[in-house]
């Protein structure tokens, strides 16, 4: 068995960590703690569990010594506070107890190779995250009128997503063709004359933290919009910042992904280089050739609340980060409100363009 | 924050209609102007440092410009009918355009709520430029024959 649960020092109770205090909470007899004060008390378990777990070789981190595999992706351990058996996915990290609500982390899958090297700490909690969703929704004119009234929340989590975040040198190259266009007239001519320009741009390019999602599967999307986060509030990989959330392991290797991340660069790259040529009427790139010199890859965990909406039959998810509180998801769409502003749309540029129409006649 | 989406949107809207209303108005210019222009296209591919314009007018079409000249001069009311006709097949079009995209652009805007840049490449990419060329190839003049409407 390798599940950590962070108990108040003052009365055993479950820890969480709070979001708006910074700070890890009680909720029965209201101690804080800080991240020092509970490193101090638990003699750095994190290191302790990492070096265990690197002598001990796991072979499967996916099912840990002790934990019976259950059906093909889901896996049992026993609850260290009411003993029940609970079962998980294979990629989470960090949950609670469905009995007891005993936040629990599941240490395996989060050392050795699997030890994330920087987390961001959630900053925004969970009513708050729910305030902002909802002020959010009354700024936008064509959802449901009974949305935000009958909107159910089936569930809020707070999730905590791992990424790749990639360090990368590059060097490289673009070559463009690109045009200046002048007219004049002389009398009643009128001349066009295009210039045409070859263009190079050489350069490095120093990528950094460019992020990834390294679990595999359906919110792939929705991981990737939720960025970007402020790199003011990472903090080197504790434990301890999951105690209260949920946490999913990485299901990716360096090998799966390298390719996504050497095409998501190359076009950042174009995008870069491309942004030197300005004083031109069209630009058109031709090529781009990008080497690596230096690249390195961290793994961290980053803050999300994932929001599930149920609203006329439908399911609906929504992500938000759980540091700057950008959103990215969809929103139900009142078809009929859209219909009208259409159509009203369509016979007002009908009367612009009419009327542009008739004073030139 | 979100005042200044909606204002974005607004202000979006507007500058397509103005848009939509100056294509309009050029539109419906052309449609207007039975004089077509008599379109001259001759290019020439110089050397940069040459600046002479050669200009070979050549009258466009079939028809003859004292043809034109004389549908100009035609019956008012017949001309004015068929003018109608074009503008308002010409605002149909427009409009419906102008409708489509906008509406479209809503529907996204609600289907992928927030998808916006994830990466902010200004502030984490920086490029250290080593090389920088632009090399003139060609240059290239064509000229267009511009006809003068004498009746106004
Ligand atoms: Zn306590
Ligand atoms: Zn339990």
């Amino acid at each position: 068995m390798e599940t950590v649960s962070y108990k108040c020092l003052n009365c055993e109770a479950p820890l969480q960590y709070n979001a708006q205090k910074l700070k890890f909470y009680c909720d029965y007899c209201r101690s804080e703690y800080t991240e020092a004060e509970l490193r101090a008390h638990f003699g750095n378990l994190d290191q302790q569990l990492n070096q265990q777990s690197v002598s001990e070789e796991v072979t499967d981190p996916d099912v840990p010594e002790g934990f019976e595999e259950f059906a093909s992706n889901t896996v049992m351990y026993t609850c260290q506070s009411c003993g029940a058996e609970v079962i998980t996915d294979k990629t989470t990290a960090a949950t609670f107890c469905i009995y007891c609500h005993n936040p629990v982390v599941i240490s395996n899958r989060l050392t050795g190779a699997f030890r994330p090297d920087r987390v961001i700490p959630f900053q925004i909690a969970e009513q708050d995250a729910q305030d902002r969703f909802f002020a959010f929704c009354k700024t936008k004119h064509f959802l449901p009128k009974t949305f935000i009234a009958q909107a159910e929340l089936d569930k809020i989590k707070g999730v905590y997503y791992p990424y790749w975040l990639v360090d990368s040198l590059k060097d490289g190259c673009m070559y463009a063709t690109a045009k200046k266009i002048r007219t004049w007239r002389t009398g009643d001519v009128e001349h066009t004359e295009t210039k045409t320009f070859r263009v190079k741009r050489a350069g490095k390019i120093d990528f950094h933290d460019f992020p990834h999602p390294a679990l595999n599967g359906e919110h792939s999307k929705a991981l990737k919009y939720v960025n970007p986060y402020d790199d003011k509030d990472f903090r080197p990989f504790t434990m301890a910042y999951l105690s209260g959330f949920l946490a999913e392991k990485r299901n990716t290797e360096r090998t799966d992904v390298q390719a996504d991340v050497d095409k998501e660069l190359k076009e950042y790259a174009t995008r870069i280089y491309r942004d030197t040529i300005t004083d031109y009427d069209t630009v058109e790139v031709n090529s781009v050739e990008l080497r690596t010199l230096n690249e390195k890859w961290n793994y961290a965990l980053m803050p999300v609340w994932m929001m599930n909406f149920q609203y006329e039959g439908r399911d609906y998810l929504y992500a938000m980060n759980g540091q700057t509180g950008k959103n990215y998801g969809e929103l139900p769409l009142a078809k009929g409100k859209l219909a009208a502003f259409g159509v009203i749309l369509f016979v007002a540029l009908f009367l612009l363009s009419m009327l542009g129409g008739y004073f030139l006649l | 924050m979100m005042k200044k989406s909606i204002l974005k949107r607004t202000a979006a809207v507007c500058a397509a209609a103005a848009l939509l209303t100056f294509g309009g108005l050029t539109v419906s210019a052309a449609a207007e102007d039975t004089t077509a222009p008599a379109i001259v296209t001759e290019t020439a591919d110089m050397l940069p440092t040459d600046n002479t314009v050669v200009t070979v007018p050549v009258t466009g079409g079939e028809q003859d410009d004292y043809d034109i000249v004389t549908l100009d001069t035609g019956n008012s009311s017949d001309k004015q009918e068929k003018n109608w006709g074009k503008i308002i097949l010409i605002a149909v079009i427009i409009s419906i355009i102008g409708t489509g995209l906008i509406v479209y652009f809503i529907y996204r805007g609600y289907k992928y709520n927030g998808m916006t840049e994830p990466y902010e490449f200004k502030n984490k990419a920086p490029l250290e430029l080593k090389d920088r060329e632009d090399a003139l190839i060609d240059v290239h003049v064509t000229t267009r024959r511009i006809e003068r409407n004498n009746n106004n």
